[in-house]
């Protein structure tokens, strides 16, 4: 930074510091929410109190909805990663003709709007005869996070040094032994970022969830967003700090994983596309 | 025997350098599935059903432009759009105001400590579903909530705003949610440009401001363009703010396709699906060019 005088630069942290608290004000505010008194949902409040922590344990259908969305995240993901690795294996390590039509159809749902995906979703899976069930759920959002795993694993696996696989090949071991001795635990850790990612993404999906599952296999969000609809108490706020924590827990996890290996920043500044859900 | 044997191991092992067909094809055989049947198959066959009539709550199976020509001669149908587009024009105009200050501050901090807070502020509420976030803007816009118990307590107001159900509170509301996306692209160019060509500019004599114009803000030129490309996308697709701060009162064309499935009105759903993506790609491919465009007017005139 070149000098600047002193007036200035307050005036760049007032504007800073003012859309900081723009982008914690909501949080606060249902925080706030969760510990007050009375349905009636006003500012201020009548009084604090932790009456509505405690009568979470009567909601059932949160906690169902909970799993349920645990279930159909980490489905998701697993197929996702497995079908995404896979086929960055065909198309970064050996490039053929038209891979490079076929990767930017892979990558074609990041620009897809989701509620297109979602009645598209409902139309065939009742075709399928399988909406309305999670299993539903994980093929959809399975087709959701497909890209992420691809772009983050396949720019990784483009960044290997080819020269091990080969050195491998050389003393003998097959194409498999190759994969899971070699390339597999050079890439655990753009996996296991790929994977983060698209969990956090498919634990929030609303659009295609919405539109294809039935009551009794609500996920969290979709519970949260009929409820809301119908009642204004705060249930929803005590759910909503629930699923901050949680997204906190989720977001220092990957933040340990990320310190511990230096050089995976790079991965990410690889893939910016990524950030654009 | 053998021969089939060895003729079939010898699809799977290398020869030359390259992997055989038949190895790549069975890598590439689960997306395949997973994308071909899931993604496309459902996306063909939902196209389809753009060319179905509608009629009074039942679908006849047809071949009918009925949907199109409805949708593009309607005038109804053009305030839909109308609507979609000012509130992403609104909230990319508003999200890159916020974010440009925020994103050249954090670019010229030194206390990586302050940084990392603020990168994280950031970060967060991107974490926090969609839906939490709308009901926070819930909380706080509404006749009873912070910001007007806020505005009449500074005398600001006697009554109190409607800030709910209306275009006004979904802005204030899909600004939040996609400021994040403004931030990175702007926080990456900014962090990246030449400080060496700022403390030239100044020891040539030119202010803090004049600076600001012809070096920094020209040279986020790129970054500017990727925020706004990302935002107005996201924006023009957004479902749960609108429908939720919105309550059915801000007809976006998501939450106007969101309703007309639950109607079952699927032709009409498809064609406003088809028209919103390629809405959205065309808006990409405008602002991509455009920024390429004026990057290189300048370049050529030799002002950069």
């Amino acid at each position: 930074m070149p000098k600047k005088t002193a007036d200035f630069k307050w005036l760049l942290y007032v504007c800073a510091g003012a859309v900081g608290l723009y982008l914690l004000l909501p949080l606060l505010m249902i925080i706030l929410t969760s510990i007050s008194m009375g349905t009636a949902t006003k500012f201020p409040p009548e009084g604090l109190t932790l009456e509505w922590y405690g009568k979470l344990a009567d909601q059932k259908q949160f906690l169902q909805a909970f799993l349920n969305s645990i279930a159909a995240s980490a489905g998701a993901v697993a197929l996702a990663l497995v079908a995404g690795t896979l086929a960055a294996l065909a198309i970064i390590q050996y490039p053929f003709r038209g891979s490079g039509v076929l990767r930017a159809f892979f990558m074609s749902p990041m620009v897809m709007p989701k509620i297109t995906l979602g009645v598209a979703y409902l139309i065939l899976f009742s075709k399928m005869h399988i909406a309305g069930g999670l299993f539903a759920l994980i093929l959809g959002e399975a087709v959701i996070v497909f890209p992420f795993v691809l772009s983050i694993v396949g720019s990784a696996m483009a960044n290997l040094n080819a020269a091990h696989r080969e050195a491998a090949a050389d003393l003998g071991a097959g194409p498999l032994r190759i994969f899971f001795t070699i390339t597999l635990p050079q890439l655990r850790l753009s996996l296991l970022l790929a994977g983060s990612i698209a969990f956090v993404f498919t634990f929030d999906q609303v659009e295609t969830a919405l539109l294809i599952l039935r009551q009794g296999s609500y996920t969290l969000p979709i519970q949260l967003f009929l409820y809301m609809e119908k009642w204004q108490d705060p249930t929803v706020a005590v759910v909503s700090v629930v699923l901050i924590a949680f997204a906190l827990t989720l977001f220092w996890a990957i933040k340990l994983v990320i310190r511990s290996a230096p050089g995976i920043e790079n991965l990410l500044g690889g893939g910016q596309d990524e950030r654009r859900s | 025997m053998m021969r089939t044997t060895s003729r079939i191991v010898g699809l799977f092992t290398y020869g030359n350098g390259n992997r055989p067909w038949a190895a790549q094809l069975l890598l590439l055989l689960p997306a395949i599935a997973l994308m071909g049947v899931v993604y496309l198959g459902g996306l063909l066959i939902f196209g389809r059903y753009s060319f179905d009539l509608y009629n009074n709550g039942s679908l006849v199976r047809d071949w009918n432009g009925q949907a199109y020509r409805a949708f593009l001669t309607d005038p109804y149908y053009w305030t839909l759009i109308g609507t979609t587009f000012r509130v992403a024009a609104k909230v990319t105009f508003w999200s890159l105001l916020l974010a440009y200050p925020l994103a050249y501050c954090m670019a010229g901090l030194r206390r990586p400590g302050l940084k990392q807070t603020l990168l994280l502020l950031t970060f967060l509420p991107l974490l926090v579903s969609a839906v939490v976030r709308s009901y926070g803007w819930q909380l706080l816009l509404s006749r009873q909530g912070f910001m007007n118990w806020l505005f009449i307590h500074l005398g600001v107001t006697d009554s109190g705003f409607d800030m709910m159900y209306n275009e006004t509170g979904v802005v204030i509301a899909l600004v939040h949610i996609f400021l994040p996306f403004m931030v990175f692209p702007l926080l990456n160019v900014l962090s990246q440009s030449d400080n060496q060509l700022k403390a030239a500019a100044h020891d040539l004599g030119a202010g803090k401001w004049r600076t600001f114009f012809t070096i920094t803000f020209p040279l986020s030129a790129r970054g500017i363009a990727s925020g706004v490309q990302i935002v107005f996308t996201l924006c023009l697709t957004a479902f749960t703010t609108p429908q939720l701060i919105g309550g059915g009162r801000v007809m976006t064309l998501p939450v106007f396709i969101y309703q007309r499935t639950l109607d079952t009105n699927w032709p009409m759903a498809a064609v406003a699906s088809l028209f919103l993506f390629v809405s959205s790609i065309a808006v990409s491919l405008i602002v991509n060019k455009g920024a390429d465009w004026l990057m290189f007017r300048r370049t050529r005139q030799g002002r950069i």
